[in-house]
């Protein structure tokens, strides 16, 4: 063992220059499974309260991704009676309408009721909280989720203004009717801490001033067109009362229901619906991303495998040289089988030293990078060390570092027993 | 000593003594034990335990110290560790001061750093270490220049007397065999063989 450090300590500069490939591709390999079993948990905490979406009829994903995340938009609308319907099947405990298509700032702004923190929760039963403030108090009221107060630095009492769209770029800003920050969330580590919310009459009212879309000059190139009609049906009715809704959050009282509940939306006659449970939209969606996230796995695999092959290239080369050491170490006693042994321990050390550098730079990586993927894309990283599946990729890429080093060791054994005590240079 | 020029089998012979090649039964005997019919591996702990060799060249391990290199057999011996009274460190340190080496200044030199002759007394403290009962020299002295020479040979001598071991040495140098009790030519013994 010394004798393997002290034979490494003299190829350093090689042997360091393995290890930081092994490092690098150690790290790499568990940043993409860090990445993907984070950005699914994250995606299903986000969505693990709610039992079904009822939204105009569309693409499950689509409709997941619009409500829940605020990420594109539902399209349609449709009309505020489906709420009183859908209240009165059996089976439904709560139902919570949503109204979107808003932007603060680049964070989705929706119209929704009070009942919406009451109802909600996030990542396997949690309630949402309030850190400060409370619920709506006027129609003018808006809450926010605690990534939008941290990173625009709101306290209860600031105004905030939004604006029409869904991006980060303001087609028509509604400075005409400013809301004042009722409360703010505490972290949930999900898609809520990036929202914002202003009560349905406070939503309805954004647009009450709002011209004939025909005025919006960036409408017609916007798929926003929809809404702007929307919101003219709906302020063309009453001024406070939802006419028009994007789509409702159910909470079943009882889950077996959901089949029933759900057919019976299907089935509605007045207007196409589609009742979504999230889960299955969760895995229609991860079915859709797998194809890219298997090719990055592969990549990752790929970049170990060919780190592995620098190793095998490293103690390979060295042997020639080394000829004279092995001769050297026979003479005074080690057996062909104790060189062999050298050699697989110098690759499992290796391997070792770029696993823990590895590690180390995937917890560095860890640090630097969560912050920024929680206010970019809203998945936080989990803050685990190692998890068991981490762990056991890691003990597999040892495994495979002594066995790539077998073939080095196989042809030290067949050099030694050649090459005898005497040394031919 | 065992003489002989070059080409004449001497370091053939001495891989059989030291078992490396594959000889006939009872063709070999070391210290009571038949070399030949020993398996590979037990060939490899009996010249472990038995033998310190001393190649003509190239004998040290370049990069570790001198000190470290004289220890190597104790490494993998356990029978010669046992041998050595105290440390063993301590016995390397005896060991390079009795061969004329200053372990203080040389002992953490790298092996790469001495000169040829120093190198060859390593090498031969490291022979010595754990008392085996036999040396085996291949041409130790054919580097060395004359002074060097005798001086190392005088020490080698010595040194082997006082921890009881046997020496054997093969070289075609003529100048040596005053150092040794007997002096066999090659020649003589192949002849021998043949009749």
């Amino acid at each position: 063992m010394g004798l393997v450090l002290h034979s490494l300590w003299n190829r350093r500069f090689v042997a360091t220059l393995t290890v930081v490939a092994i490092a690098l591709s150690v790290a790499l390999i568990l940043s993409v499974e860090r990445l993907r079993d984070s950005a699914r948990s994250s995606f299903a905490n986000s969505a693990s309260g709610i039992d079904l979406i009822i939204a105009p009829r569309g693409n499950d994903v689509q409709i997941l991704l619009a409500t829940v995340f605020g990420v594109g938009s539902t399209g349609t609308g449709m009309s505020g009676e489906v709420l009183d319907v859908i209240e009165d099947m059996p089976g439904v405990a709560w139902a919570v309408p949503l109204m979107q298509g808003d932007n603060h700032k680049g964070f989705p702004v929706s119209g929704t009721s009070e009942d919406y923190f009451t109802h909600f929760k996030h990542s396997r039963g949690e309630s949402l909280l309030f850190a400060s403030g409370s619920t709506f108090s006027d129609p003018h009221s808006a809450v926010i989720g605690a990534e939008v107060a941290e990173r625009l630095g709101y306290r209860v009492g600031s105004e905030i203004v939004n604006a029409h769209g869904a991006g980060t770029v303001a087609l028509e800003i509604h400075d005409e009717a400013p809301f004042e920050v009722s409360g703010i969330l505490a972290p949930t580590n999900t898609a809520v801490d990036r929202m914002v919310w202003v009560s349905l009459e406070g939503f309805d009212g954004l647009h009450a001033g709002d011209e004939a879309p025909s005025a919006d000059p960036f409408a017609a190139v916007t798929d926003l067109d929809a809404h702007e009609h929307e919101h003219d049906e709906a302020h063309d009715a009453h001024a406070f009362v939802p006419d028009q809704l994007n789509a409702i959050y159910i909470g079943l009282s009882n889950r077996t229901a959901v089949l029933g509940v759900q057919r019976a939306i299907a089935t509605y006659s007045a207007e196409p619906l589609a009742a979504v449970m999230p889960n299955v939209a969760l895995l229609q969606l991860w079915s859709i991303t797998g194809t890219a996230e298997n090719a990055l796995r592969l990549m990752s695999v790929a970049v170990v495998v060919s780190s592995m092959i620098g190793m095998v290239v490293m103690l390979s080369a060295a042997l020639e040289a080394r000829r004279r050491e092995f001769a050297i170490l026979r003479s005074v006693g080690a057996a062909p089988r104790d060189v062999v042994l050298m050699i697989v321990t110098e690759a499992l050390l290796v391997t070792a030293a770029g696993i823990a550098l590895g590690l180390a730079l995937f917890w560095a990586a860890n640090l630097v990078a969560a912050p920024l993927l929680t206010a970019r894309f809203g998945v936080t990283l989990s803050g685990q060390l190692l998890n068991l599946r981490e762990a056991a990729l890691l003990f597999t890429v040892l495994c495979f570092g002594g066995l790539a080093s077998v073939l080095p060791a196989w042809r030290v054994y067949r050099m030694t027993l050649a090459d005898g005590l005497t040394t031919r240079l | 000593m065992l003489r002989g020029p070059s080409g004449s089998g001497k370091s053939t012979l001495l891989s059989a003594i030291s078992g490396v090649v594959d000889v006939p039964a009872g063709a070999v005997t070391v210290v009571g034990t038949d070399v030949s019919t020993l398996p590979a591996s037990n060939r490899d702990r009996f010249r472990a335990d038995h033998m310190g060799l001393v190649f003509q060249v190239f004998n040290l391990i370049p990069w570790l110290s001198a000190l470290d290199n004289i220890q190597l057999p104790c490494r993998f011996s356990k029978r010669r560790r046992l041998r050595v009274q105290g440390p063993v460190e301590g016995e390397a340190h005896r060991l390079m001061r009795a061969l004329g080496l200053d372990p203080d200044t040389l002992g953490t030199a790298k092996a790469s750093d001495l000169s040829v002759g120093q190198q060859q007394r390593v090498a031969a403290a490291r022979a010595l270490i754990g008392k085996p009962e036999i040396i085996l020299a291949d041409e130790p002295t054919s580097a060395l220049d004359p002074e060097a020479r005798n001086t190392f040979m005088h020490l080698l001598c010595q040194q082997t007397q006082d921890s009881g071991a046997a020496l054997l040495l093969v070289s075609h140098d003529s100048g040596l065999d005053h150092h040794f009790d007997r002096v066999i030519n090659l020649a003589d013994l192949a002849s021998t063989g043949a009749t």
